[in-house]
């Protein structure tokens, strides 16, 4: 073998995974790139470029602006809410507990249930006339309280992160425990002769010592979040109203229901974006350890 | 590290963003040009169960007795007619369409046919004179550009069903005004019995009554103008179809938290008997016989009282929409036109409640409701159902303030003044695209070489 022929080797080794990766995942994105920068209805033959005017519509369109709004909301809360709870869980467990892995089983089960199945199940926990929640309510004599949850244009989005919360707050709790296991019990015995009591130990030697496992939880997070699409879908259609569109929905509804498929595209790409602006970061801080 | 994978990729990157540049106006329009005949006919539809295997029994009889390119079926499951756009959307788009798809009239199949997607198939309905057999409304709803799409395979009429038990049990009659129904709802909410259940979810559901309203207050010809954009909507009697619905669930009519429940799951208190009344189409007896379990002897229906002359009802045709340069054309017609003959209509409508045909043979001892349902659809008055009369989009603007006005967020007249704002932009959107969309519907996807620019 000649020298080329060894530089060559590596390449065709690459080559049918570079293929795949061009053709099913390069080729589309940019395609889907073009399509934003068109008025494209995604049935017809030809288009037109109409420049940024998709992406300005994003944020000029009311409807597109609630989207974005609630897709906002959708991911501080999402980023937050199960992150703490998963980490509450993971420290908790983490102990010599009684039953600790039946309790990692049932906090980590709902993560592992199908997003579809989730929804049908808290669509009838929700139900107005017939679900437990307003059962229970209107049982221990709350019926004031007892309301159509999805129904209605305050509560719907609250409703549905709920779900989201409880489906996914398994998830950090089992990225978190795999973190845990790598802090040193000797940090804790360390710290415990120093006389730090477990607030401290937690401030201290847990959190520092989770660094990394934080910044995978966040960045999935992120990007689980901004492009959150079958809870919505599933539970509340994007309603009452599109009280609860969120940008992957609007998405679709978009380019499959509105035959605005340029449109639909720029809205993609806006996810894409947010998704990269928090991985890249990512990557990069991954990259220099 | 990223630098580097970045530099490396955007060779690779930008060549991708070539080729697709380059295949701009070249958008994958399979159904675009004439197709190879292909091995199989395939019909994409939504029916599941027993309903699915009905259409397999006419295919499965078709292609014995017509020996030829075999028609099969194919069916969505679970998403229905929620997603049956999108699959042949997603079929057109891969190269690879169905040469006949159900599909729902106006602007549900219109945007296929604008984009020009669909064969007309005049000349078919003047070979077998389909004209000769079917309700004469629902060949209207098959039309557009003056030319048909599609053949009707089925007429539906939607009106209040109710429990006969509590009618009785309360000694209520069938109302025959306007007046008579309210007075129904109010001995029924006197005895805690919700008057009718809805399900806002979609917004269909809600919209069916709120059409109800619209032909009662504005009556059958400001309705019709309505439809076709001749008059505006944010006028007195739209404003008092939205006051209508804010009274309805005001006064307990409507089960409560309605606009999130979704349509099957609001049969649960018509079938509890919590609700005397939802609004439904004639394939309500199927559901409850065949789908739910229920004694039909407990149920029935009455047309909607207007308090107009004629009393009409809301009615809506299904087709089979048939896919420009499929191939095998010849073949295609045939079936249909077989599909069309009246055994094969008994077997459907018996089995499927599909038929466009009139006087078609049914057992009125195992169907009554349905028998019942088909005097009024073969000889009857209707009006659409605004979701097949304008765009998706337009929909659910409209669905967004018929939800906010439900949810008393927006008063009904400013309910009216924001239909008709979005009505006016459609209108002249609608104009500006007209001749666009009926260029690519009589020429094909690519339009002539004269197509009006848009």
């Amino acid at each position: 073998m000649n020298a080329a022929s060894n530089k060559l080797t590596p390449y065709l080794f690459m080559a049918p995974a570079l293929v795949l990766f061009l053709g099913f995942l390069v080729y589309p994105m940019m395609h889907s790139l073009v399509v934003s920068l068109t008025d494209w209805d995604g049935l017809s033959a030809t288009w037109h470029f109409v420049g940024l005017s998709n992406y300005v519509t994003i944020f000029t369109d009311p409807a597109s602006r609630a989207a974005l709004s609630n897709t906002l909301i959708w991911s501080a809360v999402m980023v937050t809410v199960p992150t703490i709870l998963g980490l509450g869980m993971a420290v908790t467990l983490n102990q010599k507990l009684r039953g600790r892995t039946f309790f990692r089983s049932v906090f980590y089960g709902p993560t592992i249930l199908p997003l579809s199945a989730v929804a049908l199940i808290w669509v009838w926990l929700y139900n107005p006339h017939f679900g437990l929640i307003n059962e229970v309510l209107r049982g221990i004599g709350l019926k004031s309280w007892a309301k159509g949850w999805l129904s209605n244009f305050d509560t719907a989005l609250p409703a549905v992160l709920v779900t989201a919360i409880w489906h996914g707050a398994g998830f950090p709790m089992l990225l978190y425990l795999a973190g845990l296991q790598g802090v040193s019990p000797s940090q804790y015995e360390a710290a415990a002769l120093d006389g730090a009591g477990p607030w401290r130990r937690f401030i201290h030697v847990t959190l520092p010592g989770l660094k990394e496992t934080h910044i995978v939880v966040f960045t999935l997070a992120i990007i689980g979040s901004v492009r959150s699409f079958e809870l919505i879908y599933a539970m509340t259609y994007g309603g009452p109203g599109r009280s609860t569109q969120v940008l992957a929905t609007w998405m679709y509804f978009n380019i499959f229901q509105y035959n605005q498929a340029g449109a639909g595209s720029a809205i993609a790409w806006l996810i894409a974006a947010i998704s990269l602006a928090v991985t890249i970061p990512y990557i990069r801080l991954m990259s220099r350890r | 590290m990223l630098q580097d994978f970045v530099r490396r990729s955007l060779p690779f990157a930008f060549a991708a963003f070539a080729l697709s540049a380059a295949c701009r106006k070249t958008a994958p329009q399979g159904a675009g040009s004439a197709a190879p005949a292909k091995s199989v006919l395939r019909l994409l539809h939504i029916e599941v169960g027993t309903r699915r295997a009905t259409l397999q029994d006419v295919l499965t009889t078709y292609n014995a007795q017509h020996p030829g390119v075999p028609l099969v079926e194919e069916s969505i499951a679970g998403g229905g007619n929620l997603l049956l756009g999108d699959k042949v959307r997603t079929d057109l788009a891969a190269g690879n369409p169905p040469h006949l798809f159900q599909m729902w009239p106006g602007e549900i199949v219109g945007p296929f046919i604008d984009a020009g997607h669909l064969r007309p198939i005049d000349d078919w309905f003047a070979k077998y004179h389909w004209d000769d057999v079917l309700i004469p409304w629902t060949l209207r709803s098959v039309e557009r550009y003056g030319k048909r799409w599609a053949i009707p395979t089925a007429s539906h009429g939607m009106t209040f069903w109710y429990r006969k038990d509590i009618f009785a049990r309360l000694h209520l009659t069938e109302p025959n005004t306007y007046s008579e129904l309210e007075q129904v709802c109010t001995t029924l909410r006197a005895n805690d019995i919700d008057c009718i259940s809805l399900g806002g979810k979609y917004g269909w559901l809600t919209m069916r009554l709120l059409d109800f309203f619209i032909e009662h207050t504005c009556g059958p010809s400001v309705h019709d103008q309505l439809n076709k954009l001749e008059q505006d909507w944010n006028q007195p009697c739209v404003v008092d179809a939205f006051g209508l619905l804010v009274r309805w669930i005001d006064k307990g009519w409507i089960t409560s938290d309605f606009l999130n429940v979704a349509p099957n799951d609001a049969r649960l208190p018509f079938y509890r008997g919590t609700a005397a009344m939802t609004f439904e189409g004639d394939w309500m007896e199927s559901i409850l016989t065949q789908e739910d379990e229920q004694d039909i002897n407990r149920y029935d229906f009455f047309l909607p009282p207007s308090d107009h002359t004629p009393r009409r009802f809301c009615g809506f045709a299904e087709m089979f929409a048939v896919v420009r340069n499929a191939g095998n054309e010849d073949r295609v017609a045939d079936f249909l036109n077989e599909y069309l003959q009246e055994a094969v209509q008994a077997k459907t409508l018996a089995g499927v409640d599909w038929t466009a045909r009139r006087n078609v043979p049914l057992d009125p001892a195992k169907w009554p409701r349905t028998k019942k349902w088909r005097q009024f659809i073969d000889n009857g008055a209707t009006y659409p159902p605004t979701d097949q009369v304008f765009p998706r989009k337009v929909m659910d603007d409209w669905f967004e303030i018929q939800d906010s006005v439900a949810a008393k967020r927006t008063p009904p007249a400013q309910g009216a003044a924001a239909l008709g704002k979005a009505l006016d932009n459609y209108r002249t959107y609608r104009a500006k695209m007209a001749p666009v969309y009926e260029d690519r519907a009589t020429f094909g996807p690519q339009g002539s070489s004269k197509a009006p620019a848009p």
